[in-house]
């Protein structure tokens, strides 16, 4: 701790000071630091996947299931580097694709999920009249499983990836709004909401200027837990036929369309399958580090 | 005692409307006409009308909650609209090979889990909290069905010890019942293992810094029985919550684990239901399942009194 702080309070005039302080953060939060930085690889390949790799769909079936050759890995023309599947399709390609429905899905049910859960917390935490009927709907909602909601809805409808966002986000939104909803009831107590509300704030301005503040740590490390549950359930539901159209290619997808073929090509699993569990490994390290730095009274409680 | 089993079994009932509200608005608050969608897109007019009239759907909307609920509350959840059975039916079918692999997997997880929370926690510091604390992020990782076709790939492929899918009743005896549920509980219990190893960790890292453990401890009361007897019971509440909780990670676990291990049960039934859009064993399954996750957590709301004689209600 006490070079820590030193490190921190000196660097500031030294040429090197930015570097050096950017080395004790991730001494200190290596789990952040590594979580981010695989997280911000794979948005990098999933954004440049249609620059860099050949079209996922294009089959070839003079080059069916050949295995992973890595060698001259970077011959653009090159189309086996982590081999091909039952109809010759690129595995690279496809695995870098799936990247984008994994992290677009993740990244956005996180947003939407926490966004109106925080409404809703806020609500059902300050004006307590809302309370007891609030709470009941969120049990209800949070007592069906997410994945057999989303087959419902899948099943319903003709599916699409906005549906499959609002099917996953649903669950989530009660667990934000218990953990928005615990925060408000303890803020609400302290006395600096006392003196607002004594020298006339009207209710909104004590919720957005004392209230909100108080939630945004907690917030951000549920947000990054929210993120890791929404890909693992959408890789869930392309495995099992109820996600995006089987044209855009997923790691769950993937996975399922290779079921039959796994025992004498394991590596059409084994790469999408790496893929997913580095992402969400990922984005579980960033939530632990960020956990550990933001609220240190849930690091000793998890 | 059981005034307040009758006061916790009454509050379960607002919950179940909710869900039973939700699952019936889901039906009708999808854009489009589901009799359509469900019935294909090769269905004559007379099959939609069917299936329509089949899910009461040509009814007053208040109505048809009315008679759904009255049905729903008298045990019926409806008839398949591809196998003309009942859901109920096809479900207590389908029961014990879920049934099996859920309660396998929750004895042998728990049990794995909390040995595993409580050895990080005694050497809390130590290589071994470390491996175990990093098996836990891992294990929060790993899908479910990558987990599956590993160990398939391992063991059943490769070393060929145990068989690659399927389920043997228990009926045909113990030893292929066992054999072909090995697998299957090990991928389905791997997350909810690190969830529960997480929390026992922590909730006993709290508790060993109590003073009566160094009572305990300064008075001679070996390591072992200061752990299980004095330190883990009072470390129970927060981990036998978890365990409840936890079970909705094995409902969605269970539907997955099926599929990939080709297991006769319900998970497997709503997969296929998936493809023939079979709306009422969806809903049927997910009332059940629901209501399943709701008795396990009102069960471990009770239970906090055995593990905690000061909650008294």
């Amino acid at each position: 701790m006490a070079d820590g702080t030193l490190a921190e309070a000196a660097p500031a005039e030294r040429p090197q000071g930015a570097a050096l302080r950017f080395g004790t953060f991730a001494r200190r939060n290596p789990t952040i630091v590594i979580g981010a930085a695989m997280l911000c690889v794979m948005v990098i390949l999933a954004l440049l996947a249609p620059l860099i790799t050949n079209p996922p769909m294009h089959a070839a079936p003079v080059d069916r299931l050949k295995p992973p050759d890595l060698s001259n890995f970077f011959d653009p023309e090159k189309r086996d580097r982590f081999g091909t599947d039952n109809l010759g399709r690129d595995i690279f390609a496809r695995t870098l694709h799936g990247a984008r429905v994994s992290l677009l899905v993740g990244l956005t049910v996180a947003a939407f999920a926490t966004a109106v859960g925080l409404v809703i917390g806020l609500m059902a935490g300050y004006y307590r009249r809302f309370d007891a009927v609030v709470m009941r709907v969120m049990d209800g909602l949070m007592s069906i499983p997410s994945i057999l909601l989303a087959i419902a809805l899948i099943a319903l409808t003709r599916g699409g990836l906005f549906l499959l966002i609002i099917a996953i986000t649903v669950p989530e939104v009660p667990r934000v709004v218990r953990l928005v909803r615990s925060v408000v009831l303890t803020v609400r107590e302290r006395p600096f909401v006392d003196a607002a509300i004594s020298v006339g704030s009207p209710s909104r301005k004590i919720i957005i200027r004392h209230v909100l503040p108080m939630t945004v740590a907690p917030l951000i490390v549920q947000a990054t837990y929210i993120c890791a549950s929404a890909i693992l359930i959408e890789a869930g539901l392309s495995f099992l036929g109820a996600g995006v159209p089987p044209e855009i290619p997923t790691w769950g997808n993937m996975i399922a369309q290779s079921r039959l073929f796994f025992a004498r090509a394991p590596w059409l699993i084994f790469f999408p399958g790496a893929a997913l569990a580095l992402v969400v490994l990922a984005v579980n390290l960033l939530g632990d580090g960020l956990r550990d730095r933001l609220d240190p009274r849930l690091a000793r409680r998890m | 005692m059981l005034a307040y089993i009758i006061r916790r079994l009454a509050a379960t009932i607002p919950v179940m409307l909710v869900v039973a509200v939700s699952v019936f608005l889901l039906l009708h608050l999808t854009p489009g006409d589901p009799a359509a969608v469900l019935a294909g897109d090769n269905a004559t007019s007379d099959q939609v009308a069917q299936i329509r009239a089949n899910l009461g759907l040509d009814q007053p909307l208040w109505w048809q909650f009315g008679t759904w609920l009255w049905r729903l509350l008298h045990g019926d959840l409806g008839e398949s609209l591809f196998w003309g059975k009942p859901v109920l039916a096809l479900v207590l079918e389908r029961a014990e090979p879920t049934l099996s692999l859920a309660l396998t997997t929750i004895t042998v997880a728990v049990v794995i889990a909390v040995s595993l929370g409580v050895l990080a926690a005694w050497q809390a510091g130590s290589l071994t909290d470390r491996l175990v604390m990093g098996f836990a992020v891992l294990g929060f990782s790993v899908p479910v069905f990558v987990v599956g076709y590993v160990l398939i790939f391992i063991f059943s492929i490769n070393l060929r010890w145990l068989p690659v899918q399927g389920y043997a009743p228990i009926a045909e005896g113990i030893g292929p019942w066992i054999e072909r549920l090995v697998l299957p509980s090990i991928a389905l219990g791997l997350a909810y293992v690190a969830l529960i190893a997480r929390i026992t960790r922590a909730s006993m890292l709290e508790v060993l810094a109590e003073d009566y453990v160094r009572t305990a401890l300064a008075k001679g009361v070996a390591p072992r029985p200061m752990l299980m007897r004095h330190a883990l019971k009072n470390a129970a509440v927060p981990i036998v919550t978890v365990v409840g909780i936890g079970v909705a990670l094995l409902i969605g676990g269970v539907v997955i684990t099926e599929t990939v291990f080709n297991i006769p049960g319900v998970g497997r039934l709503v997969v296929d239901a998936i493809q023939r859009r079979d709306y009422p064993i969806i809903q049927g399954v997910i009332l059940i399942f629901s209501a399943v996750y709701v008795l396990v957590n009102l069960l471990v709301d009770i239970s906090y009194t055995f593990f905690d004689p000061r909650i008294r209600y």
